[in-house]
């Protein structure tokens, strides 16, 4: 029995996802990019195999894509947004300085806002970060109905930067997430975060790339035995959980040391989609994790980094 | 559903300031309009998809834009953001160490990017001090008016007894703008401080009784519009944003406020004085404006007002950005400050 979901009078009213052009094969546009062939092998090994690349659009661009396919049961949802989230992976990937995308999307769909912000640093587990802040606004404002988070991430340099051995190609892609009071898909239950900082570096040279290989998962692992004790639902309660579309040689391993089955992870987009970054919560949510909350089951979402931070969401039935 | 276990809902009350410290770097002369020119940064812009991240004023390759010569502080070329938001936490905490472990919360803000784009600022800042802290964020894209939406969100973790680091930096670096003629030039600078909730019986620095955000899309683009439109439309957004912060507190007397803003020069703030009714007091450069650590300079000014006259002293804190964004908090300075180390510290931090 779930004993602390603090976030439960929030929920999700829709999620979004848009992943710019059609999908490219890595077995093509690898070889093409000089990308070498046993490195291409190797991605192939670990799930990896399809990704979405266009330069030509812009973060803007490409969340308004996304925001125009949320689907709410209110006409005038827009009016009644008070709180802009937005959050990112890809540090390059924002207007120049000074200039905001808040301020950008603000003024294309005419946002009447009370606060917006943008959470970053935390690579893949800011949105989940950035979902926290914003539910926890809605929660001490009783006048406000709706908060928009949005994600943009385009990855920036050619294959030496799209492709992360052994198990990761990045792909280009933004999100949309409506959270509510009323009218919602699923419900928010609880989110942890945890930062294990001596990887604040990322990964910019061979030590601190060794560091996070060998410590990510022993830190998911942490955080998702945290939140298990703080939710009090066991990780084999879950319909499934939604892993970043990243590294499934870390998945298995935290299966193998949380016992865990291959099965309770979504794992079918890793090869079709390619790892959107702050857009896989929404990509798996959509693809997967709604189907499972309508037949009534809890999800758990995960935000993983390679600065050390996770973060993980459980998300509930309505 | 309902859900039995909400706890703790409140309205976001005041914020209390315990320490705070700024940080400039030394003064360099530059003859560009672009940031300094640092050669291993930022490559990545220059490739089609940094279309869209670059300045629209800057074609690809170009590394300067000419410019009669001005001095600002200037960050050493390898010298990183999360390097120079490091030295003012750490100024910070010079004097009363113990103060790390009350830390639960760690708020990093900037708008510009670091040169080692896969670090992350705010972990860096829990690393090289707060080990032990819940939650670090890097709160971003509200141009340099960003300090008083940090200081909201802040207080959504505020615990009794606890408190939370709040940091700013900037280093503008090409192909970046540092100075844009006749609106405004950033010098690069970093500040800290230490927040948390209003206790009884503890003698705050400094409380934040109020805080108005506002986004208003600009004009045009930042760099190609004309300096009068620009200082135009960001007079009127930071009037309206102080006229939204006085009318959520109709017990002000206008005439015991001062303002203190961000350094858009000597005319821009008589301007925005004489508009208000309001006396107005320059930040620590009234010509250089000090990036996204420009609120934390301010409130360090305020401080050190109501410390060098012994007095509470209330103003209005404001910053207005050219991205849209603009602020103003009521704050009140209190009595009793005490400078240690380069830090303004609360009497009960204080080790003298």
């Amino acid at each position: 029995m779930p004993r602390h979901l603090p976030l439960a009078d929030i929920g999700i009213a829709d999620a979004a996802y848009h992943l710019p052009g059609s999908p490219i094969d890595v077995v093509e546009w690898g070889p093409q990019q000089g990308a070498a062939p046993d490195l291409i092998s190797l991605l192939l090994a670990n799930d990896c195999r399809y990704f979405f690349d266009d330069p030509n659009v812009s973060d803007a661009d490409s969340i308004a894509a996304s925001i125009d396919k949320l689907s709410v049961d209110d006409p005038d949802w827009r009016s009644g947004v008070r709180y802009l989230v937005h959050a990112h992976t890809q540090n390059f990937s924002m207007p120049a300085p000074p200039s905001s995308i808040l301020a950008e999307l603000a003024g294309r769909y005419g946002l009447n806002l009370k606060l917006c912000f943008s959470v970053a640093h935390l690579a893949c587990a800011s949105l989940i970060n950035g979902i926290s802040l914003a539910a926890q606004l809605l929660q001490n404002d009783p006048e406000a109905r709706y908060a928009l988070i949005v994600s943009s991430d385009r990855t920036f340099g050619g294959s030496a930067y799209r492709l992360r051995p052994p198990g990761c190609i990045q792909s280009d892609g933004s999100s949309a997430i409506l959270l509510s009071k009323e009218k919602m898909r699923c419900r928010l239950g609880h989110a942890t975060m945890r930062n294990f900082a001596q990887l604040c570096e990322g990964p910019s040279n061979p030590d601190t790339i060794a560091a996070t290989a060998r410590l990510t998962c022993f830190h998911s692992i942490q955080l998702l035995r945290d939140h298990c004790e703080e939710t009090g639902i066991p990780l084999d309660g879950y319909g499934q959980i939604l892993p970043v579309n990243a590294d499934k040689h870390y998945w298995l391993k935290i299966a193998e040391g949380l016992r865990l089955n291959e099965s309770d992870f979504f794992f079918d987009n890793f090869p079709k989609l390619g790892h959107a970054n702050c857009a896989d919560f929404a990509i798996n949510l959509v693809d997967r994790g709604f189907a499972l909350l309508d037949q009534g089951k809890l999800v758990l979402a995960f935000g993983q980094s390679n600065v050390g931070a996770h973060a993980a969401l459980t998300l509930v039935p309505n | 559903m309902q859900n039995p276990h909400l706890q703790n809902r409140r309205d976001i009350g005041p914020v209390a300031i315990y320490a705070l410290a700024t940080h400039l770097p030394a003064s360099r002369p530059h003859k560009s309009l672009l940031g300094t020119v640092v050669r291993s940064a930022y490559n990545h812009l220059y490739q089609p998809a940094g279309n869209y991240s670059r300045p629209s004023i800057v074609r690809r390759g170009v590394t300067s834009i000419a410019s009669p010569v001005y001095e600002v502080p200037t960050a050493g070329d390898q010298e990183r953001t999360a390097d120079l938001a490091s030295i003012a936490v750490g100024k910070l905490l010079a004097s009363n160490p113990q103060a790390k472990q009350a830390v639960s919360a760690v708020f990093h803000n900037q708008c510009t990017l670091d040169q080692q784009i896969s670090g992350s600022g705010c972990l860096r800042i829990q690393h090289d001090h707060f080990d032990q802290a819940e939650l670090a964020m890097m709160i971003g894209q509200l141009g340099t008016a960003g300090i008083p939406t940090v200081f909201r969100l802040a207080s959504l973790s505020f615990k009794s007894g606890r408190m939370a680091c709040i940091s700013a930096s900037d280093k503008w670096i090409s192909p970046f703008v540092r100075s844009v003629p006749g609106v405004l030039t950033y010098g690069d600078a970093s500040a800290a401080c230490l927040a948390g909730n209003v206790e009884a019986g503890s003698d705050p620095l400094a409380v934040i009784e109020g805080i108005a955000t506002r986004c208003t899309p600009p004009p045009g683009d930042l760099w190609s519009t004309s300096a009068a439109v620009q200082r135009h439309y960001l007079l009127d957004h930071v009037r309206n944003v102080i006229e939204d912060l006085l009318s959520q507190h109709p017990d002000v007397r206008r005439d015991e406020l001062l303002l203190i803003g961000d350094g858009y020069g000597a005319d821009f703030a008589a301007e925005l004085s004489a508009s208000l009714g309001m006396a107005s007091v320059p930040n620590f450069h009234s010509d250089i404006h000090l990036s996204s650590a420009s609120p934390l300079f301010a409130l360090s000014k305020a401080i050190s007002l109501a410390a060098e006259q012994d007095r509470t002293q209330r103003s209005v804190i404001w910053t207005v950005s050219q991205s849209g964004h603009a602020a103003a908090m009521l704050l009140r300075a209190c009595a009793g400050a005490v400078q240690e180390n380069g830090a303004w510290l609360a009497r009960s931090m204080s080790t003298s």
